[in-house]
């Protein structure tokens, strides 16, 4: 499945930190490393090595090319809503390279992006423009969205803040999925929902792979993994510690 | 080129999303919806007029004058500021779902939530255009020189916004510290009374360290005076406002990738 022609993500050495501990350390320690200059920021920073440092991703190096499902496991806290974000673009890294080439999507949580007292028309809308949708083409994308969720103009209509769960998932990634994006990020979406939306996200994430689009998702489900992705990262406490096949990393994650 | 077009499109076409979403998020929750971005500036004018130009007994200046005119000509403008750089400070606190799940140029999100009490403020505006009518004001060419302000004051918004929408999330008792700065920034602006009650000794200065006297007597002199803005305490306000802004977007720039992070 996997193509090495065009990379869509390549990762070295990645780090991600955060500061532990009080809203005044974490201020104190950020105003410090902004009084710094440019050039050291850049370089080796000496804030890195405090104590109160927590890194959310540690040394984490991967290559991802187009056309690959990509899992992402590991226990709550492992970094991979960290991971995902990071290649969102939402948080830069501390330490190591990251580039990303391509049109990216991302679903990080269940209808988070969605703004409950609007409707879901707008914010159909609002997501197509966030996505750089021209606005020539934003009633059509409106349209393919309400087709996806199979949500009636009624309810299209209706504020977000009175949407089922299922329904605010449904608009969620309708709205994420069907521009067809280069990169798609999901995290732990897919198994909210009734069962026939369960199988048509699944279908749709096999859809966007065939056209040589790359899918990354992260959940703590071995089975819903298993039969979606091609490939598997193993993240735990930040630290990469599998990359290969879904059957093998989801094996290794299952008898840790 | 095309590649940069259409970047420029994108964050212009999320702006305006954001920013009508803004406005209707406000009007949806709000039985009067719009018409609150009427009745408020209408209501702030009435209460200060009936309480420092009826019983405190203020005057428009040495002459007398219109107060509730002389009132409306810098509340409005200062209620514009005042919600702005609100909205605009507290923008990274109030988009928390969008900046933390999703791609989007946090400065349009800074600028659109600025830009939303911008629009709502110029309901404001068009109260005091009615008033010049009422109080039969003369549509002189010194009103199109009110360009010059508004634009200053604009520059002031997008600066002190920059500036606070990354330390609101670290220190979100800035909030009640830009409260009480506002509070005393209006008391300390000729707002309620006129430049000519500051001593004349001590006015250059006053000019010079509030950055906006130059803004508020510059809105207020074509409207209610028919006179050009004071230039020079304009270019002390505009001076004032290039500093902010680069100060500003040197907070924005270092802090925001920290302040995203503590969302």
């Amino acid at each position: 499945m996997e193509q090495d022609l065009a990379a869509s993500i390549q990762c070295d050495s990645m780090g991600i930190a955060f500061t532990r501990g009080s809203r005044r350390a974490m201020l104190k320690k950020s105003l410090r490393r902004a009084l710094r200059s440019p050039r050291l920021v850049a370089g080796h920073d000496p804030y890195l090595d405090d104590p109160s440092t927590f890194w959310a991703l540690r040394d984490v190096s991967f290559t991802v090319g187009a056309g690959t499902v990509l899992g992402l496991c590991g226990a709550n806290g492992a970094g991979k809503t960290t991971l995902l974000r990071a290649i969102s673009g939402i948080y830069q890294p501390d330490v190591g390279r990251l580039s990303v080439n391509g049109r990216r999507s991302v679903l990080l949580s269940l209808g988070a992006m969605l703004a409950a007292n609007l409707s879901g028309r707008i914010n159909a809308r609002m997501s197509a423009a966030l996505h750089g949708v021209p606005s020539a083409q934003a009633k059509e994308h409106v349209q393919h969205v309400q087709e996806f969720a199979e949500l009636d103009d009624a309810a299209m209509e209706t504020p977000v803040r009175y949407y089922s769960a299922g329904m605010r998932a449904r608009l969620a990634f309708a709205s994420a999925s069907v521009l067809e994006p280069e990169i798609l990020l999901v995290d732990e979406l897919l198994g909210v929902g009734d069962a026939a939306f369960r199988k048509k996200s699944g279908d749709r994430l096999r859809e966007l792979t065939e056209t040589a689009h790359c899918v990354i998702i992260a959940s703590h489900s071995a089975p819903f993994l298993k039969s979606l992705c091609d490939r598997v990262l193993w993240l735990e406490s930040g630290e990469l510690l599998g990359d290969g096949p879904a059957d093998e990393v989801l094996e290794a994650y299952s008898r840790r | 080129m095309a590649v940069l077009r259409g970047v420029v499109a994108t964050h212009v076409r999320v702006f305006c999303r954001l920013t009508a979403a803004s406005l209707r998020a406000y009007s949806s929750q709000r039985l009067l919806g719009w018409a609150w971005w009427l009745l408020d500036p209408l209501a702030l004018i009435a209460v200060y007029a009936l309480v420092f130009g009826d019983w405190l007994n203020l005057r428009a200046g040495p002459e007398g004058g219109n107060y509730a005119f002389f009132l409306a000509c810098a509340l409005i403008p200062w209620r514009w500021y005042s919600l702005a750089t609100r909205r605009g400070g507290m923008a990274f606190v109030t988009s928390t779902a969008l900046l933390s799940s999703t791609l989007v140029n946090r400065r349009v999100v800074v600028t659109s939530q600025a830009a939303a009490a911008t629009v709502e403020s110029l309901l404001g505006l068009g109260v005091l255009m009615v008033m010049m009518v009422v109080y039969d004001r003369p549509w002189s060419p010194n009103l199109l020189t009110l360009a010059a302000p508004l634009a200053v004051m604009a520059l002031h918004i997008l600066a002190v916004s920059y500036a606070l929408a990354p330390l609101m999330v670290m220190l979100p008792d800035l909030g009640n510290a830009h409260e009480v700065g506002l509070r005393l920034l209006f008391f300390l602006t000729p707002c309620l009374y006129s430049l000519e009650r500051i001593p004349e000794a001590f006015r250059s200065w006053y000019v010079a360290l509030n950055p906006l006297v130059g803004i508020i007597e510059g809105i207020r002199r074509p409207l209610y005076e028919d006179l050009p803005p004071l230039w020079g305490a304009l270019g002390w306000s505009a001076l004032w406002g290039v500093l902010l802004l680069l100060a500003g977007n040197w907070i924005f720039k270092r802090l925001s990738n920290d302040a995203i992070r503590m969302l």
